[in-house]
């Protein structure tokens, strides 16, 4: 039996427990409250305010009530390849871009669907190049292009959206999928004072995000339609760093990427969406760097887009007399800029309008089984890269290495710039595409390259430091 | 599944909420759930292909003692009908020898799936009959070394009758496959985990906090410091050559032994934290071992269960031998501390040869081992000349600054070996060794590593992994000074601690961005 004191004991103990409990939740309560209050001023503070991404999302969601009837998707180098004005002048289409950089395709997925349910559109056009298909997902583009898709949608909406990259293949099994709860950490403005200030301040100006992305983006001009661009130009003498085998490494497509490119391509097919996946433009020497990777890669890519129904163009072995990029078309290594992609989107609409009229457009480049004839179409000197080879007796030999043709024949001349500006002939023209360098020469070697025959002062040329 | 990732909260979120569900139903039947999710978790995690060697090991493991224990009733049933002592003797001989040649042939199965796994494609491509380390395609089981090892210190030790024989061969199943300590361990023991797997808990005795406190504690180490600092000693150790300056590779080795602290203790941590939420706690493995004060101290707080396992099953069985004890004898004539420390040298040697060619079959993990037990032997066999020499010299060996030298020369020592750990050559862990004494060259330092592929950037974001090692470095102080680290920082003001969560998770999130494409693995994932 149950004394009236054990039964005071048993009502206090229940009291201090029911207190201990209230006390706990409130003090999670109050960590998570405080957790979130920085994370929401940490978003506000480094954020980067005026991306790319969030240009292209308000310009897509501006244009609401407008007509789109194409939509090019992709990555930086889609986004930087086709002029929708250009596109539309020439076909009297309505395209709007949709490409941000680093989009990865299941980006391109969301964001082909999006124009397929808003706008109906009748044409998807995919712009990848190399790496689009053989890189790792970069996490912050993910982000990046989430958040900015979250900035005009409903609060349901927008965490429904934010749930589904956290669950996504890319980010589920990693941390990113917790990780991305703090996204200012995954798409952030330089860690330095002055800028975490200027998008502070950018954020308070009252700006939009395209004319913050004009501030943010120096250079960087908008010209309409989900399409901005750079005007400058590549410097062919630093190919060596330009080449995206130098900057992303080289390796096989994953299989998943070609399994999201056919994603798209089925998307489009069930909603009778014309998908048109192009290899977007580039300096030849940035092809020529892959080796017979590039044929045996880029074929995989165009059997998964021609199995579903797409249409496969790679635009760096069209013909010349349908695409001939020129020198100053690129912007980089891997991107047009905007007079190259005016160029290039005028010559393309040739090419979709020969497909609306039912022509076969395979006839118009060269096939990766014909790889030896786009070899042999190049008839100049893309780019020349050296290196520097120290023997263990201390000799230094450079060696040049041509990005051309098969059928153009290369001479080289070898410089020595001094330190005080001065220039030595080491070497003069010739076929050797090595020169040893005298011992105890400081500065440079310059490296001129010009096909046989020519007289100009150099074709190519680069720079070849020496290791003191 | 990283450990830090929305699919395992959601995979520990599922499993708490079956296994206290359940456990409110049925209390007995919790363990079911903690066998599903483990696995599940393994499937999972690691590959399912591979889980047949595990159900192997686990079916020999959990037959091998059953059948002991028949034998023991077999034996005392043949000994109590013997009509005479003799008799009585000569059956309890035949079956001792019957119950060695089960244990044997059960030890030799684990053991023999392990080594086949993890040492037949090396061994194949050393003697020049494989194309690479791994071109046979064998799936290396996920954890194979630590759920071989626990299972066979289950089966030794019912062996030796330390406990009866778990009859239900799922719940053998679940000891041997608890999901936190299939990735990288700790070996747990039966007699401590077996039966918190079996008995079942409520989720009001969980140590909620800890515990998460805990996981992030493992992450932060995980992240900020292993992940952020592998990729430097990658480029730093992979380009070994002649010239490469003394400051360079000691700058690798400290980075390394940030890095194999970080990743290894941190996924403990990790692990530790997921099992105590289920109100089991496994073993320590860690108890900050670069306070050590010598190399031995060092192996007993460093992966602790491991060298628990091998102290008691190749140690003391091999110090103890019949021709231990002879070589004792014998070393007894020389001096009484040789003859009662040269047997346990000799046992050292060859614990640390296994520990070794445990952690691969390369030479340079063999060389590793042998400098470990060496150092060691040596420590032991020369105790009372340093004695005498630190009563010569008037060492207060009871000192702060006697213990703070102790604990430098040990780090000294312990970083020293990892040049065999970590170098992948041999000839270049010994290139390496005489090129920080001969060669430091600390001029040299910046351009090589420029040159090695590290960039400016990278070296700047490290101030990052020094933060955390700060941070490490105070909590282990704490924690060494017997401060309850948890409970004061849960005691503070609940602000605070949320500011406080709040810096350690923005580390964690900015060092998870920063090193994205590090393989987000522990390297004890596949011994």
């Amino acid at each position: 039996m149950r004394t009236s004191k054990e039964g005071r004991n048993t009502k206090a103990a229940q009291g201090t427990a029911s207190h201990t409990w209230n006390r706990w939740v409130v003090e999670t309560l109050v960590v998570v409250v405080v957790i979130v209050a920085l994370d929401v001023l940490f978003s506000f503070a480094l954020e980067q305010y005026g991306s790319l991404s969030s240009v292209m999302w308000s310009e897509y969601r501006a244009a609401a009530g407008e007509n789109i009837d194409t939509v090019v998707v992709g990555s930086s180098t889609s986004q930087r390849a086709f002029d929708p004005t250009a596109l539309d002048d020439a076909l009297g289409t309505s395209t709007f871009s949709m490409a941000t950089p680093a989009q990865p395709l299941d980006d391109s997925y969301t964001a082909a669907r999006q124009a397929i349910e808003d706008h109906h559109v009748r044409r998807v056009i995919l712009g990848v190049d190399y790496e689009s298909l053989s890189n790792d997902n970069w996490a912050g583009s993910h982000v990046a292009f989430a958040r900015a898709k979250m900035e005009g949608e409903s609060l349901p909406r927008a965490s429904a959206d934010y749930w589904k990259l956290l669950v996504s293949p890319a980010f589920v099994r990693r941390a990113d999928s917790l990780c991305a709860l703090f996204p200012w950490g995954y798409n952030h403005v330089k860690l330095d004072p002055s800028s975490v200030v200027a998008n502070v301040r950018e954020r308070l100006s009252g700006d939009d995000a395209l004319e913050a992305a004009k501030v943010v983006n120096g250079g960087w001009t908008y010209y309409g339609r989900g399409y901005g661009n750079y005007d400058y130009l590549i410097d062919y003498s630093q190919a060596r760093k330009e080449t995206s085998v130098a900057i992303h490494g080289l390796s096989d497509f994953k299989q998943t990427c070609l399994d999201q490119v056919a994603d798209i391509a089925r998307l489009c097919r069930e909603n009778g969406v014309q998908l048109v996946v192009v290899v977007t433009p580039r300096p030849a020497f940035n092809v020529l760097v892959y080796g017979e990777k590039y044929p045996e890669q880029m074929e995989l890519l165009q059997d998964v887009a021609e199995a579903q129904g797409a249409t496969f163009v790679d635009a760096n072995l069209l013909h010349a007399d349908v695409y001939s990029p020129q020198d100053a078309d690129f912007g980089d290594g891997e991107h047009l800029n905007h007079a190259g992609a005016t160029r290039f989107s005028q010559e393309f609409a040739s090419l979709l309008r020969a497909l609306d009229e039912g022509q076969d457009v395979g006839s118009l480049s060269y096939s990766y089984d014909g790889w030896d004839q786009y070899l042999a179409s190049i008839r100049q000197i893309s780019a020349v890269v050296s290196r520097l080879d120290v023997s263990s007796d201390g000799t230094a030999t450079v060696t040049a290495q041509s990005y051309t043709g098969t059928d153009v024949q290369v001479e080289y001349r070898f410089l020595l710039m001094g330190e005080d500006g001065s220039m030595t002939v080491l070497q003069d023209w010739g076929s050797s595409d090595s020169c040893e360098v005298p011992e105890g020469s400081r500065g440079r070697v310059t490296v001129c390259a010009r096909q046989v025959g020519s007289t100009a002062d150099y074709d190519r040329y680069c720079m070849q430091g020496l290791a003191h | 599944m990283d450990l830090l990732s929305l699919s395992f909260v959601l995979f520990l979120a599922v499993s708490l909420a079956a296994y206290y569900l359940v456990g409110r139903i049925c209390r007995n039947a919790q363990w079911l759930v903690l066998l599903a999710a483990s696995l599940a978790f393994y499937c999972l995690a690691g590959r399912w292909q591979t889980l047949a060697y595990m159900l192997a090991c686990a079916a020999i493991t959990w037959a091998a003692p059953l059948g002991l224990a028949r034998m023991d009733a077999a034996c005392r049933a043949e000994r109590a009908a013997a009509p005479d002592r003799a008799a009585r003797r000569a059956a309890k001989a035949a079956w001792a020898r019957r119950r060695r040649a089960v244990l044997v042939a059960s030890l030799a199965a684990c053991f023999g799936m392990l080594a086949y796994l993890k040492y037949w494609n090396v061994l194949l491509y050393e003697v020049g009959l494989a194309a690479s380390p791994s071109s046979l395609g064998l799936l290396l089981p996920l954890g194979v070394s630590f759920y071989t090892f626990q299972a066979a210190s289950y089966l030794v030790d019912a062996y030796n009758g330390r406990f009866e024989p778990q009859r239900n061969p799922l719940k053998h199943l679940l000891f041997v496959c608890w999901f936190p300590q299939v990735i990288q361990g700790p070996i747990n023991r039966y007699a401590d985990l077996g039966p918190q797997l079996l008995e079942g808990h409520s989720a009001k005795g969980v140590p909620v906090r800890r515990s998460l406190l805990r996981f992030g504690y493992g992450a932060l180490k995980k992240y900020a410091i292993a992940n952020m600092l592998v990729g430097t000693i990658d480029q730093i150790f992979s380009n070994v050559t002649p010239g490469i300056p003394g400051s360079v590779v000691a700058f690798g080795i400290l980075l390394y032994s940030a890095q194999q602290y970080g990743d290894f203790s941190g996924g403990i941590d990790m692990v530790e934290a997921a099992s105590s939420l289920f109100g089991v706690r496994m073993a320590e493995n860690f108890r900050r071992p670069y306070f050590s004060v010598s190399l031995a101290d060092f192996w007993r707080r460093w992966h602790i269960t491991l060298g628990a396992w091998m102290r008691d099953y190749v140690f003391f069985p091999f110090a103890v031998s019949r021709p231990m004890r002879a070589l004792g004898a014998r070393a007894s004539r020389l001096g009484e501390h040789l003859g009662r420390t040269l047997p346990a040298c000799v046992a050292n040697l060859l614990v640390f040869l296994i520990v070794g060619l445990w952690h691969g079959a390369e030479p340079h993990y063999v060389a590793w081992g042998l400098y470990n037990g060496l150092v060691i032997a040596l420590a032991d066999l020369l105790a009372p000349a340093f004695s005498r020499a630190n009563a010569a010299l008037r060492v207060d060996e009871s000192s702060r600054a006697h213990r703070a030298l102790c604990v430098a020369r040990t780090f000294l020592v312990v970083n020293v070996g990892w040049y065999f750990d970590r170098i992948y050559g041999f000839g270049d862990s010994l290139l390496c060794l005489r090129n920080t004494f001969t060669n430091f060259a600390p001029q040299q330092f910046h351009l090589w590593l420029m040159q090695a592929g590290v960039l400016d950037s990278t070296l700047k974001f490290m101030v990052l992994s020094a933060v955390a090692c700060l941070l490490v470095f105070a909590v282990s102080l704490a924690q060494e000074r017997g401060v309850d680290v948890s409970g004061r920082i849960l005691g503070w003001n609940c602000v605070v601690r949320g500011v406080f969560y709040f810096l350690v998770i923005a580390l964690v999130v900015v060092t998870s961005f920063l090193t994205q494409n590090v393989a987000g693995g522990f390297m004890y994932a596949n011994f």
